[in-house]
C-alpha cells in the first residue's frame, strides 16, 4: 500500500527522516579536527567545553553479562530485521519496521562492545553514502514508474507470481532502500545523542 | 501529452535528488549544484508557465498507474507555475546575496549541510505548490518545517537555538491541528484527492448532514496553517528567528517559508472546501479579525524596536496580516490582492534583509540605531536598496507595495454592502501611517551625515557580486511596481483555473 | 449524543488525549514535558485514524488463502497514513530532543522561562 499507491508520500517521508538527521548533525556533530577553532569563536566557557568532552567520551565499562548476551542476540536481531524487510510485500512488516529492528540491533552492538569496534565499520562516510545510494535508487525507480504512468506508457517491470518473494515489481527494491535509510537514521540519532561523533 | 507537461514532476524530483547529492559533496561543489538546480528549475517553471498560459487551462499529472480517486496527482496551472518561477528567482538572489555572511558566521564543515537544507526546502515548496492531494501536502509541510528550523539554527548562538525551539513548538502545534483536520476530512468524505473531497463536501452541505464535524475540520485546517504562517497571536517566534539567524536564512524564511503555507491555504480554500462554503462559515471572519489586528500590532511593535533586524521582522508580522485580511474579505478581488501581496512581500522583504546586512557591515557589525547613523553614505548601494525597500513597504507609487495597497483598497470598495468595507479602509490607512513612521525614520537616520566616523566605508567595486544582487532586487521591485498589469492579469487567469 | 460517544469510545478517547497533549505542548514550562505532550498529541491522532479504518467483522488486509474480494478486509489506507505519521513524529521528536540537549549544555536548565531570563542578560 505505502510503496505503490502512496509511493510519493513514502518518498517524502524518507526525506523527512533524511532532513531530520541532517538537522541533528548540524546541531550535535562535534568534529574533533575543528574543536580548537570552535571553542575560541563561540562563547562557551572552558568549564562547559570540558564537561561536554567528558560527556562525549564516557563509555560504559565492559560488562561480561551484556557482552555474552549480545554475542548471541545481535546476529539474531539483524537476521530477523532483514527477514522483515524482505517479506514486506507478503506479510506484515516492510521497510520501516525492519529498519527499526536492524537499527536497534546495531545500537545493542554499540552498547555492548564499545565505541572502537563500531567505528571500524560505521563512519560518517558510511552513513552519507548509504543514504545517498538508497534515496537515489528510490528516486530513480519511482521516476521511471511515475513517468510511465503519467504518459500512459507501458512499464517493463516483471510482476512475477503473487506470493513469491521475487514478485510485485519494484516493491522489493523500494523496501530494501527504505530499510537502509531507517537503519542508518536510527543508528545516527543514537550515536549523535551519545557521543556527538561517529 | 506533450513533454513540457512532465516538467513540474521533473522539477520536484530534481530538487530532491540534488538535496541528497549535496550531502556527499564538499562545500564548493555543493554550492554549485544548489545554484545549478535552482536555475534549471526556474527555466523548467518558465516553460510550464508559457505552456499553461498558451493552453488556457490547468492539467493534472497522474503519479503512477492508478487513475483519479485512488492514485496520487499533481496539478499545474498558470498560478502554480508562476509562483514556482518567482520562488526560484527569490531563492537564487537571497542565497548569492548572503554568501559572504555565510562564510563569516557558520562553521565550515556545516556549509554542505546548509545547502542540503536549502535544496530540500525548495523541493518541499515546489511540492506544496503543485500537489493535488491532501496527505502529500501534510508530509511536505513537515519537510518544510524541519528544513526551516535547520536554516534558523545553522548559525550557532544562544539566541538562535532558543528561537529555533520556540519556532518548532509553535509549528508543531499547527501541524498537529492540520493533521487532525485532514483526518476528520478523510473520515467525512473518504477521499484524499482535493477535487473528490470538494464534490463530497458539496454533497454533504446540500444534504445538511454532519454540519458540526465539517465546521470543526475546516476550522482545524485553516487555523493550523494560520499558526504555521505566523498570524497575529501566534507570531512570538518571528522576531527572534528572523532577527538573529544568518542573512540568507532570514531572507528565505521571511519571503518563502510562510508563503508556502499561505499558498496551501489558498489551495484548500479553492479546491477542498470550495469558495462559497468557506465564505459562509465563520472561520473567514476569525481570519479577517486576526489579520486586521496583526496589521496594527505588528507596526506598533516595530516602532518600539531598537534593533534594525527585529524591526524588519516585526514588519513581516504586519504584512502577513495584510494577506489574511485579503483572504478574510471573501471576494475574488480580495484573493487577487492577497496573491499579489505575496509576490510583493517576498521581493521586498528579502531586499530589506540583504541590504540591512550591508548597512550593519559598515557600522562595526552593530545593529542598533545609533551606530547605523549615516551608514547610507558609507555603503552607497546598500543605502539605496534599503531606501527602495522601505518606500515599497510604505506604499509610495512607482514601487511594488503601492500596487498591492491599491488592489486591497479596490477590493474593499467593491464590497459596499457588507460590513467589512469600512474597517478595511480605516485599518489600511492607519497601518500605512504606522509603516511610514518607522521606515521613513530609519531611512532618514541612515542618511544623516556624521562627521569623523571611525567606521569603515565599503565601495561598490569591492563587493561586486553583492551590489549586482541588490541591483537585480531593485529592478524586480520596479518591474512589479511599474508593469504590474500583466502580472495581475496572469493571477486572475490562474485563479480562474484554480478551482 | 451520549450513546454515540460510548459506541465510538475509541475516537472519544483519542480526542481527550489530543487535548491533553496539546495543552501540555503549549502550557508546560519544562522542555521535556513539552516533548512528551507532543508525542501524546501525535499518538492521539494516529489512534483516531486507526479507529477510522476498522470495519466490524473483517480482518487484516493481507491476502490469505487466495481470498481476494474486497469485502473480507478492512480499509488499508489509514494504516498507510498512520505509518507515515509515526515516522514524521519520530523525526520531529529527535529534532526537539537535540535542541533540548544543546540548550541544557549551554544554560544548565530545562525551564524555558529561566532560559529567556538568562538570554536577556546575554549579548548577541
Amino acid at each position: 500500500m505505502i510503496l505503490d499507491y502512496r509511493a510519493f508520500d513514502t518518498f517524502g517521508e524518507s526525506n523527512v527522516l533524511f532532513v531530520a538527521t541532517i538537522t541533528v548533525l548540524v546541531l550535535l556533530h562535534f568534529n574533533k579536527k575543528q574543536s580548537k577553532a570552535v571553542s575560541e569563536t563561540q562563547e562557551i566557557s572552558k568549564r562547559q567545553a570540558k564537561e561536554a568532552a567528558l560527556d562525549r567520551s564516557f563509555e560504559p565499562k565492559n560488562d561480561p553479562i551484556l557482552q555474552c548476551v549480545a554475542k548471541f542476540l545481535v546476529p539474531l536481531i539483524l537476521i530477523f530485521g532483514i527477514y522483515v524487510v524482505l517479506n514486506g510485500h507478503l506479510s506484515p512488516g516492510g521497510g520501516f519496521s525492519g529498519g527499526a529492528i536492524m537499527g536497534a540491533g546495531l545500537i545493542l552492538y554499540l552498547n555492548a562492545f564499545g565505541f572502537e569496534k563500531t567505528e571500524r565499520f560505521f563512519t560518517e562516510k558510511t552513513y552519507k553514502w548509504i543514504s545517498f545510494a538508497a534515496l537515489t535508487t528510490y528516486c530513480l525507480c519511482k521516476t521511471y514508474s511515475f513517468y510511465c504512468g503519467a504518459n500512459h506508457l507501458e512499464s517493463h517491470i516483471p510482476l512475477g507470481i503473487p506470493g513469491h518473494i521475487l514478485s510485485s515489481g519494484l516493491i522489493l527494491i523500494l523496501n530494501i532502500c527504505v530499510g537502509c535509510v531507517v537503519t542508518c537514521t536510527m543508528y545516527t540519532f543514537y550515536v549523535m545523542f551519545r557521543k556527538g561523533d561517529f | 501529452m506533450s513533454f513540457v507537461q512532465n516538467f513540474p514532476f521533473f522539477s520536484i524530483i530534481l530538487s530532491m535528488f540534488s538535496g541528497t547529492i549535496c550531502s556527499v559533496l564538499p562545500r564548493k561543489a555543493a554550492k554549485v549544484v544548489n545554484l545549478a538546480m535552482l536555475t534549471i528549475v526556474g527555466i523548467l517553471s518558465a516553460c510550464v508557465l508559457g505552456f499553461t498560459v498558451a493552453s488556457g487551462e490547468s492539467y493534472t499529472f497522474m503519479m503512477g498507474h492508478f487513475p483519479a480517486p485512488w492514485g496520487n496527482e499533481i496539478r499545474a496551472g498558470v498560478l502554480e507555475a508562476g509562483m514556482a518561477l518567482f520562488f526560484c528567482i527569490i531563492m537564487i538572489l537571497s542565497i548569492v546575496g548572503g554568501t559572504h555572511k555565510l562564510d563569516e558566521e557558520v562553521i565550515e564543515s556545516k556549509h554542505s549541510l546548509y545547502y542540503v537544507l536549502l535544496n530540500l526546502l525548495m523541493s518541499s515548496l515546489l511540492a506544496l505548490i503543485y500537489t493535488n492531494d491532501l496527505f502529500t501536502a501534510y508530509v511536505f509541510v513537515e519537510i518544510n518545517t524541519i528544513a526551516a528550523c535547520g536554516l534558523i539554527m545553522i548559525r550557532e548562538s544562544g539566541r538562535t537555538i532558543v528561537a529555533a525551539t520556540r519556532y518548532m513548538i509553535m509549528s508543531l502545534i499547527g501541524s498537529g491541528m492540520l493533521l487532525l483536520g485532514i483526518c476528520i476530512t478523510y473520515d467525512l468524505t473518504g477521499h484524499l484527492l482535493m477535487l473528490n473531497i470538494k464534490e463530497a463536501i458539496a454533497g454533504l452541505v446540500v444534504d445538511g448532514r454532519y454540519p458540526a464535524p465539517l465546521l470543526v475540520a475546516i476550522a482545524l485546517m485553516c487555523v493550523g496553517l494560520a499558526i504555521k504562517s505566523a498570524l497575529f497571536p501566534f507570531h512570538s517566534w518571528l522576531p527572534d528567528a528572523y532577527g538573529y539567524s544568518t542573512v540568507s536564512s532570514a531572507a528565505i524564511l521571511s519571503s518563502l517559508v510562510s508563503k508556502g503555507y499561505i499558498f496551501l491555504l489558498f489551495k484548500i480554500i479553492y479546491r477542498v472546501i470550495g469558495v462559497e462554503i468557506f465564505n459562509n462559515s465563520r472561520i473567514i471572519d476569525v481570519l479577517f479579525i486576526f489579520g486586521l489586528a496583526g496589521m496594527i500590532f505588528g507596526s506598533v511593535s516595530a516602532i518600539r524596536e531598537k534593533d534594525i533586524r527585529r524591526m524588519i521582522a516585526y514588519s513581516s508580522v504586519a504584512q502577513i496580516g495584510y494577506i489574511y485580511m485579503g483572504i478574510g474579505m471573501g471576494t475574488e478581488f480580495g484573493i487577487v490582492a492577497a496573491v499579489f501581496h505575496v509576490l510583493t512581500h517576498a521581493a521586498t522583504k528579502s531586499l530589506l534583509f540583504i541590504s540591512c546586512s550591508g548597512l550593519t557591515d559598515v557600522s562595526n557589525f552593530e545593529r542598533s540605531f545609533i551606530p547605523l547613523t549615516g551608514s547610507g553614505y558609507r555603503h552607497k548601494v546598500a543605502g539605496v536598496a534599503f531606501t527602495v525597500g522601505s518606500l515599497s513597504m510604505v506604499g509610495v507609487p512607482l514601487f511594488a507595495g503601492f500596487i498591492s495597497k491599491l488592489l486591497f483598497a479596490e477590493a474593499a470598495v467593491q464590497m459596499v454592502g457588507s460590513g467589512k468595507m469600512l474597517p478595511v479602509l480605516i485599518v489600511l490607512g492607519i497601518s500605512t501611517i504606522l509603516n511610514a513612521i518607522y521606515f521613513i525614520k530609519t531611512v532618514i537616520r541612515i542618511y544623516t551625515p556624521v562627521e569623523n566616523s571611525e567606521y569603515r566605508t565599503i565601495k561598490m567595486s569591492e563587493v561586486k557580486l553583492y551590489s549586482l544582487i541588490l541591483i537585480l532586487f531593485i529592478i524586480l521591485n520596479l518591474v512589479l511596481g511599474c508593469n504590474s498589469d500583466p502580472v495581475v492579469e496572469m493571477i486572475r487567469q490562474g485563479l480562474g483555473m484554480f478551482a | 449524543m451520549g450513546s454515540n460517544l460510548i459506541v465510538n469510545y475509541g475516537e472519544a478517547v483519542a480526542m481527550i488525549l489530543f487535548v491533553i497533549g496539546f495543552a501540555n505542548l503549549l502550557l508546560q514550562n519544562n522542555l521535556i514535558k513539552k516533548i512528551i505532550g507532543l508525542n501524546i498529541m501525535d499518538s492521539a491522532v494516529y489512534l483516531f485514524l486507526a479507529e477510522k479504518g476498522y470495519i466490524v467483522g473483517r480482518t487484516v488486509p493481507i491476502v490469505v488463502n487466495g481470498v481476494q474480494s474486497v469485502e473480507a478486509y478492512i480499509n488499508p489506507i489509514p494504516a498507510g497514513l498512520v505509518l507515515t505519521g509515526i515516522v514524521v513524529s519520530v523525526s520531529v521528536s529527535a529534532l526537539m530532543l537535540s535542541l533540548t540537549i544543546r540548550l541544557y549544555r549551554r544554560y544548565h536548565t530545562l525551564n524555558l522561562d529561566e532560559i529567556a531570563a538568562l538570554l536577556q542578560k546575554e549579548g548577541l
